[in-house]
């Protein structure tokens, strides 16, 4: 069953002369539990359909359905609600609060939510300690490294237990060890704990790890190729081959 | 709210200095708008009283018309028409010096007659502007205490310390001289202060006085005021005022538009050091912001945050520079005005020397 499903999905930023297509008529599904990695060259379109999808920005045309729900017509409040319980979001910058710990960051949908501090920090820890930061619960972010950061970041998106967690270049800002590392815990969300992950990235080789990579290229879907998600060197080749000729 | 309130107050605590920094902008802002708001209305009161007396006037005087001396129910019919913003009563009588006065240096100069004025020392000062040249001005507890003259010391050599002494209904009084002021423009007169009360034991007039003087409100219509005085006190009494010399009254009216200015502007202006700062906030959060957006905090939730901080902030930061804007106030004083022998800001603006900004506001709105 597919989790997400997009159908003529357009985006056009600005009018008339200056308008620019960032997407083009994309229908896209993505199963649920699958781990979909999209590419393209800078400009494609790639963060923008993540936007779309994780209710951030609203289409110019088209529409999408998140668990067979027209998130396209929804009002902010409940594209709000919808953001906060069923979908986690991970960004390139991490973009944890910085006076926050990492427990009380990872904490903050739940808080958002009305849930009590108590159960929402407590909650949090757990997820903290699953993500392997359990000794740092009390951290601020400036006290952790890059990875770290970004697995609080994880947790937080994991954390009110969504559907859907949406990956913007989440490996970005680390260094090769602590993308590795990152894209083994996405790899490990989508299939021990069942979420659908859909992750942006310009690194064939963390692609490679993906059930399926998608190929963006002037705001339209121009390639795609299916994974075992092992991210072998046959794979990554693959996948680098499909990139190269975009 | 309570995210709101936690995050706000982790905000404050997790960056001291920005807080810090924050507060102060808020402090500066709040102490300039508080503190001219409240000097404003006595800064424009003392701007025309410096100006009505270096023209040797004030807005509004009132004498019977037959020179006789009436009771102090005049003062208080004045004092309460609309637009009058103080008044006070004198009593101003001739005296012929039982001996006449002359400075060695110059012998053919002799003075053998001056004005006694009895002033109201609680409301002359805030009526009348006058420049202490040396010693004080007359206070409360005074009774043979006198305030000569500039150009009387000079002709006399007199100073103070020294004492003079006055034919007295009783006999005769002495005086001693607590302080010398800068000459009245009064063709031929020669004007010496002392207390009302005692003016009025030596001249034996008790309870009596000669003359009203009263200041207007800002912004007060001269010409109506002076009519509804008139028409309030009735036949027998003379009105002088300023009215005399459409130009200094275009000075005044000037000067005072410029006094007001400078209170718009540092409204203006302390206004706009809370609003940048605040802005100055929201942009630098503008990435954390986005992110709570992310992850389902509603647009209320975001300007709530944004508020309790601002509102945790703005609450002590107003505190704070009210204080300090009450602090700041008489500095802001002496930069205008200065406060020789005296904690009274009222009668401080009376007090100005040549050199002081509002003085200088005077000379050129005067011309």
């Amino acid at each position: 069953m597919a989790i997400i499903q997009t159908e003529g999905l357009t985006k056009i930023y600005g009018a008339g002369e200056t308008a620019v297509t960032a997407l083009d008529h994309v229908t896209l599904g993505v199963e649920s539990g699958e781990f979909v990695a999209v590419m393209g060259p800078s400009g494609c379109g790639k963060s923008t359909l993540l936007h779309l999808i994780g209710g951030l920005d609203r289409p110019t045309a088209g529409k999408v359905w998140l668990q067979g729900q027209d998130i396209s017509t929804l009002n902010d409040s409940a594209l709000t609600e919808l953001r906060r319980r069923q979908i986690g979001f991970v960004f390139q910058f991490f973009n944890l609060i910085p006076v926050l710990s990492a427990a009380e960051n990872a904490a903050l949908p739940l808080l958002l939510d009305g849930v009590r501090p108590t159960e929402a920090r407590a909650r949090a820890g757990e997820w903290l300690q699953r993500v392997g930061l359990g000794d740092r619960l009390a951290h601020r972010p400036d006290q952790l490294s890059g990875g770290q950061q970004q697995r609080v970041a994880i947790a937080r998106a994991l954390v009110s237990e969504p559907v859907l967690v949406l990956a913007d270049e989440p490996t970005g800002n680390l260094d090769s060890r602590a993308s590795d590392e990152l894209v083994a815990l996405l790899r490990q969300i989508s299939r021990e704990w069942g979420r659908t992950v859909l992750m942006v990235t310009h690194d064939a080789r963390l692609a490679a790890y993906a059930d399926r990579v998608v190929f963006l290229k002037d705001g339209r879907v121009v390639d795609e190729t299916r994974l075992g998600g092992g991210g072998t060197a046959e794979e990554i080749a693959d996948v680098q081959a499909r990139a190269r000729a975009l | 709210m309570k995210v709101q309130l936690t995050l706000a107050l982790r905000y404050l605590q997790g960056r001291r200095l920005r807080t810090a920094l924050t507060t102060l902008a808020v402090v500066l802002g709040v102490m300039v708008v508080f503190a001219f708001a409240t000097l404003l209305p006595t800064m424009t009161q003392a701007f025309r009283q410096n100006m009505l007396a270096s023209a040797g006037q004030v807005d509004v005087s009132v004498v019977h018309e037959t020179g006789s001396t009436f009771g102090p129910e005049v003062l208080e019919t004045v004092a309460t028409t609309p637009g009058v913003a103080q008044a006070t009563g004198l009593l101003r009588r001739s005296v012929l010096l039982p001996t006449p006065l002359s400075n060695p240096a110059n012998p053919l100069d002799v003075i053998h007659a001056l004005t006694l004025a009895g002033v109201d020392t609680r409301t002359f000062g805030q009526v009348r502007a006058y420049s202490l040249v040396s010693g004080r001005f007359l206070q409360e507890n005074d009774r043979y205490a006198m305030v000569i003259p500039e150009d009387m010391a000079r002709r006399a050599g007199l100073s103070v310390g020294d004492r003079l002494v006055l034919p007295a209904a009783t006999g005769r009084a002495s005086f001693e001289i607590v302080g010398i002021v800068t000459a009245r423009v009064i063709p031929g007169a020669i004007e010496v202060y002392v207390p009302l009360s005692t003016a009025q034991e030596v001249l034996n007039l008790p309870g009596q006085i000669s003359d009203v003087e009263a200041i207007l409100s800002s912004g007060a219509e001269r010409a109506q005021v002076q009519a509804e005085v008139q028409r309030r006190l009735g036949p027998g009494y003379s009105l002088e005022g300023s009215a005399q010399g459409t130009e200094f009254l275009a000075s005044l009216e000037l000067g005072e538009i410029a006094v007001g200015l400078f209170g718009f502007m540092a409204l203006v202006m302390g206004g706009f050091i809370i609003l940048n700062t605040f802005r100055t906030v929201v942009a630098e959060r503008r990435r954390d912001l986005g992110m709570l957006r992310a992850v389902g905090a509603s647009r209320g939730t975001i300007v709530g945050l944004i508020l309790v901080e601002g509102a945790i902030q703005g609450l002590v930061g107003a505190l704070l520079g009210m204080l300090a804007g009450y602090a700041w106030r008489p500095a802001c004083w002496r930069s205008s005005v200065p406060l020789p022998g005296s904690s009274c800001a009222w009668r401080s603006a009376c007090l100005y020397p040549p050199q002081r900004p509002l003085s200088r506001l005077c000379s050129w709105a005067w011309g």
